[in-house]
């Protein structure tokens, strides 16, 4: 049965083109335009003009390092090899090859997107940022040495010159201040992307890689493919930068582009606030103009400069946006539009579909020697709550890591809906409609409750159930769970129950058609735990099929309709509550063995 | 204080006024005063102080600094005394652009950079800016591309080439020859145009290896060089810290005077690099456009330069200190400080006297073709002749 | 082959500074995650203390050496309070730009004070240098292989045999956990930082009569150290010694016998293919998360 559509519901963010232009927004925009007219009509000087285009070059390379810093969390100091291969692609392709400005800047971005996609390939398969920032300055140090010695190509430490401005037409750049105000114009746009793409689903998606790479992928985000992804845009936009670059000097050579550029661009990434875009032109603008300010310090300038750059860093360790922000926030408030009043969610019954939903059969997970779980057979039903329980280190939690796809299993087959699962990743399975809860929460701490639900709600399959978008779903989970009266909180200040409820709200926005929560009523008090019974009652009252880890049992007795016991990696029982408790082997598990003294 | 709630974009926007009101703040545009008889008249300097090539940058400097001090002493130029207005280049290329941007059109003339890829950097604003620029590079082609301000007193590495060819060569009979060279625009260029140069007088290269600025180990290039069947090395190394490693690695790994005849081109026999290789230079011939025993004038200067400055005077304070005093006898002789009547005099000067040498400057501005053979003995260069040779047409190499 | 014997010497050599440097560097990672970009700078401080105490002060090599050392010490109790205390629950973003910055003050500070020029300073058996058969063995980098092996040894009996090494390696365990367990876990850190800027500053003491005293002579040991650590498995100091060593090697050889122009690029891309199919390098642990 679906819902009929509420009719309170108001349109919200649909997406970029359904946005309506607020009031604010126009003032931006009016900002914008005012800055843009003072910087083409201000008589800068030379050294001014030159330096303010050659930070709008680093600002637009390093909205790449937005991407892949702030949003996915990720490391690279061989930014600049991006950068380089934009600017060099440019310079011969224009003056040695002969093509068309546009062609040879687009053959630039592309080979410098496929520069990133092999390296973001790399990236998956070095485990830990330590590790791939040095993959990265190898790179870098590589490219160096190429650049600088393949001479038939690069034209070597010489350089190339006379590199032409972008032909637009009607009008012309030659004129240095011309010049800037286009790149200007460009950072604008560009980092207006780079901003969008933030606030969209792939941003979101990257910052839950960023905060929690293993709830990511389970929730149902490739986090491979989204991490590639960053590492393409940081190429696309390092090399956009590095044109820009060539039409400031109108010469290049390798010394531009080594490791210490590189170093440079994540320096100022990280000083201005590497998740944002105007913080990264704030670090762009502070790297490029600190050392001409410091100049007449005379000997001592440069020293000045790198110990600036350390006060600067304890100071504010969010980056000079952070920053500011945190100044500016004490007097202005974060816009929190007012939110939708939407039904909660509900379950469809599912179509006539086989009886199991779920079949483990001869499953095995071990590890080295021990063996987590060893020969476990379990069905579970359609519609029903299957509970799984046993004493502590009996391999309930590896089983459903297993199931959820987060290890491939030792030997045996996990079924889901006849079909098998067994070695997926677990954003595949996610997408075939499982959600799950973690032991250990894990939830994006440093986002609102609303942006963790709508990272769930933005993997689901859910088009027929809720209109007005991302936002409504993931009202109408936290409705069905009871929260919606605080999306606008933190995560992270949320007291544990409710951090608990989140988790779920998220695991159900998704839509799933099954439900695994892993100890829910860990932590709760009774209130708690008894509103929990609630929700999952509720849950199976709409014919959704959940398999709960639970030691309370109570709990299970209430909502389970059937329990499968485990005692170190085996399943001894199975059955209804009531019969799996009068087995003698569940009674020996959970208390022991009574030694009777004659 | 809850005031009016501000979108994220605005609180951008906000941020992006106030950077912009501080940054226009500082960038507004310097005009000139009008220039009373007695102000001083401007040198420009751009030079690197700090980074990689910030060796050199100290000793053109001081050696700039002690021509001005010799000249205004003497009443200045004009009756106007002169200054040296310095900026820093940091040994980048963006630095060396923003420094002769900085320097803007005021002063009457500008000396440096020395590298030639800084050049290759700088050459267009120059153009357009329309004043005397007097560089250190002795990349050839530097001088051939259209612009009428660049002006050299250096010979170029054509010369360099030909003189190395015939000490080697043609004077000492060696006919095959390794060459190390520093992959950067000197090292490469110059070693391009030596083995040109070689293959016209009759040599033949035997191995040519290329070494990357700051290497900590010369092992490997010198057991190649080992096992080349070449008599001669020929090597066009630019850092003094990598002079002195390779000098000290050579002559440790068994490569002496009698079994290799080794000339260095003149990055060599710097004042620093001479300091670092000590006496592993003893027995090795250099090519330079300055040594301190060739003339009175060379003389001259390094006592100076080391009373003063307690400096030792090398190739690169030479080409500061005379690039000055050029710029001086040109303003004298052209009796007006715009940048072309400065320029035309320049080119109009015939022998004139200096540290390096006599200097004439050709319809291109190259001005010096001045090469002395040095022989280090006791850890300095020692004049031994000065290279006779025709004058050079330009072609290009490499 | 004499040669093969010769660029094994050279490998070793360049390949123990290296090893010398990455100890240090590994100890203040294992203690703070922290990537120490300033690593081979503090090196360069090391040798300029040694300019200062064989020119100004006239003291004999060893003696030099080791006022040095003490030198270095203080200047990584300064270097770890300063830099790292602040920002020590910033997640290590920060701490790494902090480092950049400490690079650039070092070697600008350095030119501000003594100016451009690199300087000489004689080593510790003067040029004396012996042969190995035809093999040339200069006789500072022997030292440098000697001493290296000497606190290899020290080290290992430090951190397992005495009741301080103990505590220092439960901070770089779990820091939480050696703050339950009553270890004052700022003061083990503050003695890292020392002790690594010491390794360092030893580093650099022992290295620059070959290389010189110079401002840029840390600049290209620092991304060889990090290798180092990375090729020997982050955490581990065993690993940084090979990680060092192998390094060198490949370096040596390969300049010998494939390119000397790309000398530098042949150690990082072995770097590269090593962490594609040995990401833990060759002594660390896989370590998996509980899901």
């Amino acid at each position: 049965m679906t819902i009929a559509a509420p009719t309170t519901i108001r349109p919200l963010q649909r997406g970029f083109r359904g946005r309506r232009v607020t009031g604010r927004g126009a003032l931006v925009v009016l900002v914008v335009v005012v800055l843009l007219l003072v910087t083409a009509l201000y008589p800068f000087n030379d050294l001014y003009t030159l330096l303010l285009t050659q930070a709008a070059s680093f600002a637009v390379a390093a909205l790449g390092l937005v991407i892949l810093i702030g949003y996915s969390g990720q490391i690279s100091l061989a930014q600049a090899v991006f950068f380089g291969i934009g600017a060099y692609a440019l310079a011969i392709g224009v003056t040695t090859v002969h093509l068309e400005f546009w062609v040879a800047a687009v053959a630039g971005i592309a080979l410098a997107a496929l520069l990133g996609l092999l390296l973001g390939l790399v990236s998956l398969k070095v485990s830990g940022l330590h590790y791939l920032a040095l993959v990265t300055i190898g790179v870098q140090t590589i490219f160096e040495l190429w650049l600088l010695n393949q001479v038939n190509v690069t034209q070597g430490p010489q350089g190339i010159v006379n590199i032409p401005r972008a032909p637009l037409p009607g009008l012309s750049l030659d004129g240095d201040q011309a010049y800037l105000v286009f790149c200007l114009c460009l950072l604008c746009v560009l980092g207006s992307l780079v901003w969008w793409i933030g606030r969209m689903r792939i941003g979101r998606a990257m910052r839950a890689v960023r905060e929690n790479p293993l709830a990511a992928e389970v929730i149902g985000i490739p986090t491979y493919r989204v991490k590639v992804e960053a590492f393409v845009l940081s190429a696309v936009f390092g090399a956009v930068g590095g044109i820009l670059y060539t039409g400031a000097y109108a010469f290049i050579s390798p010394d531009d582009f080594d490791l210490n550029h590189s170093i440079i661009f994540l320096l100022l990434t990280v000083l201005g606030g590497s998740g944002s875009v105007f913080g990264v032109t704030l670090g762009a603008v502070l790297v490029v103009f600190l050392p001409e300010w410091l100049e007449f310090l005379q000997n001592t300038y440069m020293a000045v400069y790198g110990l600036a750059l350390i006060l600067l860093m304890i100071a504010m360790p969010t980056g000079i946006w952070g920053g500011l922000r945190l100044i500016v926030g004490h007097w202005i408030k974060p816009a929190r539009p007012p939110l939708p009043a939407v039904p909660p969610l509900t379950f469809r019954a599912p179509a006539s579909k086989s009886e199991v939903m779920l079949a483990v059969r001869s499953l095995s997970m071990y590890f080295g020697g021990v063996k987590a779980v060893d020969g476990v057979d379990m069905e579970v039903r359609r519609g029903q709550v299957h509970a799984l329980v046993g004493p502590n280190g009996s391999g309930k939690t590896t089983l459903l890591n297993v199931i959820t796809g987060i290890y491939e299993p030792t030997a045996g087959d996990v079924l889901l809906d006849d079909r098998s699962i067994t070695g997926l990743r677990p954003h595949v399975i996610a997408s075939r409609g499982v959600s799950r809860t973690f032991q250990l929460i894990r939830l994006l701490r440093s986002e609102s409750v609303l942006e963790n639900v709508m990272v769930g709600a933005q993997v689901g399959r859910w088009a027929e159930q809720a209109h007005g978008g991302l936002t409504a779903q993931a009202m109408a989970a936290l409705e069905l769970v009871g929260l919606s009266s605080i999306a606008y909180e933190d995560a992270k200040n949320l007291p544990y129950g409710h951090q608990r409820l989140v988790e779920i709200a998220r695991a159900l926005a998704s839509m799933p058609s099954l439900l695994l929560l892993d100890e829910p009523a860990a932590g709760l008090n009774d209130a708690e735990k008894q509103h929990l019974v609630e929700l999952i009652a509720r849950l199976r009252s709409e014919s959704l099929t959940v398999v709960l880890i639970e030691h309370d049992m109570e709990i299970v007795r209430s909502v389970s309709d059937a329990v499968t016991v485990l005692n170190f990696g085996k399943a001894i029982a199975e059955g209804t509550c009531e019969s799996i408790l009068r087995e003698r082997a569940v009674q020996e598990a959970y208390m022991g063995v009574v030694d009777v003294v004659a | 204080m809850k005031l009016y709630p501000i979108h994220g974009l605005g609180r951008m926007a906000i941020g992006l006024v106030g950077v912009g009101l501080l940054v226009s703040a500082c960038g507004t545009s310097s005009t000139g005063g009008a220039k009373s008889p007695k102000t001083p008249i401007e040198i420009g300097a751009v030079v690197g102080l700090t980074g990689t090539t910030s060796t050199n940058g100290e000793y053109e400097l001081d050696a700039m600094q002690l021509a001005v001090k010799q000249i205004n002493a003497k009443g200045g130029v004009l009756g106007r005394p002169l200054y040296v207005d310095s900026v820093d280049s940091r040994s980048t290329n963006e630095g060396v652009v923003a420094a002769i941007d900085q320097l803007g059109t005021s002063p009457v003339a500008l000396v440096g950079p020395d590298l030639s890829s800084e050049i290759g950097a700088v050459e267009s604003t120059i153009k357009s800016e329309g004043m005397p620029d007097f560089i250190g590079g002795t990349l050839p082609s530097l001088t051939h591309e259209g612009n009428p301000w660049m002006l050299r007193n250096r010979p170029t590495d054509q010369y360099f080439a030909a003189a190395l060819a015939q000490l080697g060569v043609v004077k000492d009979g060696v006919k095959s020859w390794d060459v190390v060279h520093t992959t950067d625009s000197y090292g490469t260029s110059a070693a391009a145009y030596f083995e040109a140069q070689l293959k016209t007088d009759g040599g033949t290269l035997a191995d040519d290896i290329g070494v990357t600025s700051g290497t900590s180990d010369f092992t490997s290039a010198i057991s190649e060089i080992k096992s080349s069947s070449a008599k001669g090395l020929v090597t066009f190394i630019t850092l003094a810290t990598d002079n002195g490693v390779f000098a000290t690695q050579l002559r440790q790994l068994g490569v002496t005077s009698s079994s290799m005849l080794w000339i260095a081109a003149q990055p060599t026999i710097s004042a620093p690099s001479l300091q670092l290789a000590g006496s592993n230079l003893n027995g090795v011939y250099s090519v330079s456009d300055y040594v301190a025993t060739a003339t009175p004038e060379a003389t001259t200067f390094a006592a100076d330069l080391e009373t003063t400055y307690s400096l030792t005077a090398d190739v690169n304070a030479a080409f500061a200190y005379d690039a000055v005093e050029i710029i001086a006898a040109a303003i004298t002789k052209a009796g007006s400080t715009s940048h072309s009547a400065v320029r035309n005099a320049v080119l109009a000067l015939k022998n004139f006297s200096d540290a390096q040498g006599p200097v004439n400057f050709n319809q291109y501005g190259d001005g010096d073709s001045t090469v002395y053979i040095v022989e280090i003995e006791n850890g300095a260069p020692v004049y031994q002749t000065t290279v006779a040779l025709p004058v050079i047409p330009y072609i290009a190499v490499g | 082959m004499s040669e093969v014997g010769q660029l094994l010497v050279a490998g070793i050599a360049i390949g123990s500074v290296y090893a010398l440097v990455a100890l240090g560097f590994v100890l203040i990672y294992r203690a703070t995650n922290v990537v120490n970009f300033a690593q081979g700078d503090l090196a360069m401080l090391g040798a300029y203390a040694l300019l200062v105490t064989l020119t100004v002060f006239h003291l004999p090599f060893w003696l030099a050496g080791l006022v040095s050392l003490g030198v270095m010490a203080v200047v990584g109790i300064l270097f770890g309070l300063g830099l790292y205390y602040p920002l020590r629950n910033r997640g290590f973003m920060p701490i790494i730009v902090a480092t950049i910055g400490a690079s650039v003050l070092f070697e600008n500070g350095i030119v501000a004070g003594f100016g451009a020029s690199p300087h000489v300073v004689t080593g510790m058996f003067g040029t004396g240098s012996f042969h190995i058969g035809s093999v040339f063995v200069n006789d500072q980098y022997a030292l440098l292989v000697g001493i290296l092996v000497v606190v290899t040894a020290f080290q290992f009996w430090f951190f397992e045999g005495t009741l301080l090494g103990k505590k220092m390696q439960a901070v770089s365990q779990d820091k939480q956990m050696a703050l339950l367990l009553g270890i004052p876990v700022g003061l083990m850190i503050v003695i890292t930082f020392s002790y690594s800027t010491a390794l360092a500053g030893l580093a650099g003491v022992l290295v620059s009569p070959v290389l010189f005293v110079s401002a840029g002579l840390g600049s290209g040991i620092t991304m060889n150290a990090f290798a180092a650590t990375v090729i020997g498995g982050f955490g581990d100091v065993t690993g940084a010694i090979v990680g060092g060593l192998v390094l060198g090697l490949v370096d040596t050889f390969g300049g010998a016998y494939i390119s000397f122009t790309y000398e530098q690029g042949f150690g990082m891309a072995v770097v590269i293919l090593f962490l594609l199919f040995r990401p833990q390098g060759l002594f660390g642990e896989r370590v998996a998360e509980k899901a």
